[in-house]
């Protein structure tokens, strides 16, 4: 565990305004680029690519979703030779690239989850605006289900083996309460890695939020985001900072 | 880690695998491998569980590093 290097109240106030005077430098030194590049692309690029891509957005997501299916699904088969070859090994650091390979299928299929249900937000506009058939739009809509309901699949089968080589371990994927038994079935030094992990989620938050409603501000002239998007970062932000102070009052309670 | 141990020493006495000593301590197969590498630190509860099942004291599993240099001066 590394250790923090102590700093005194007068070097860390000295640091915090060199960082707030140097954003807000470069802030506005970036701010004045993207509108002086936005100004030149407004005429014909950037719409222009945009509609491209709004035509191209159905093609995009075929090509993501067999991508997605195709590399979780080659992953978990990779872990599960793997597994078989075990044969009850005492070697450690058998069971160390067991555990690494079992980890990408999961990865990938919940990483593939997100961006196949943000890129249909793509195909839903790009309908809206009349650069995609409706029909296409429902057959999108439907291998979504599809595809979904196969990567959970793969989740299942991976959660599956997992608990082949770790027999403690419960729960069933498809099943509602699974985090729950999961977590539960989950030793001292196991819930120590999840919160750990969780924590450093939670404190990405602040910088991604912040960063995304610059960005929103930077768009606002050129395009008709309206307050939706503003709305949907403040509360993807909101609810998770809730949420903490709320599970860390009542574990002090 | 601050925390010295001879769990794999132990558990060679035992004639037991990592798995069958984390199901007799009620931990998984890779924490007891974290243990024995020094890279986690059991629990109070968990390294008495450890201690029970080898039948010796537990300050015999695990040492204190600071401790052990203060022995050595």
């Amino acid at each position: 565990m590394s250790k923090t290097k102590m700093k005194t109240k007068k070097q860390v106030t000295h640091s915090f305004c060199l960082i707030m005077l140097a954003s807000g430098l470069f802030g506005a030194a970036l701010s004045f680029a993207v509108i002086v590049m936005m100004k030149s692309a407004l005429s014909d690029g950037l719409p222009g690519l945009y509609v491209s891509l709004q035509r191209l957005s159905p093609w995009i997501f075929l090509f993501l979703a067999a991508a997605f299916l195709l590399s979780s699904w080659w992953s978990l088969m990779r872990a599960r030779r793997f597994c078989r070859s075990l044969n009850d090994s005492e070697d450690e650091a058998f069971y160390q690239q067991a555990d690494r390979y079992l980890d990408q299928p999961l990865a990938i299929s919940n990483i593939g989850t997100i961006v196949l249900f943000t890129w249909f937000g793509m195909v839903a506009v790009s309908t809206f605006e009349k650069n995609c058939g409706v029909y296409l739009f429902l057959l999108i809509a439907f291998l979504l289900i599809a595809e979904l309901v196969l990567l959970v699949l793969i989740q299942r089968k991976t959660v599956e083996q997992v608990k082949l080589l770790n027999p403690e371990k419960r729960g069933d994927a498809l099943d509602i309460r699974f985090q729950k038994e999961w977590l539960e079935s989950c030793d001292e030094q196991e819930q120590l890695c999840v919160y750990r992990a969780s924590y450093k989620a939670f404190s990405a938050l602040p910088v991604i939020s912040g960063s995304l409603f610059i960005l929103l501000v930077l768009f606002l002239p050129y395009a008709r985001i309206g307050f939706l998007p503003f709305l949907c970062v403040g509360l993807l932000w909101l609810v998770p900072t809730i949420i903490y102070f709320r599970e860390a009052k009542r574990s002090v309670s | 880690m601050p925390l010295r141990n001879h769990l794999k020493e132990h558990r060679a006495r035992l004639g037991l695998n990592q798995q069958q000593l984390g199901s007799l301590v009620k931990a998984s197969r890779q924490t007891i491998s974290l243990i024995e590498r020094g890279d986690y630190s059991p629990s109070v509860t968990l390294a008495l569980k450890i201690s029970k099942v080898c039948g010796v004291p537990v300050e015999t599993i695990f040492e204190y590093e600071e401790d052990i240099a203060d022995e050595q001066d």
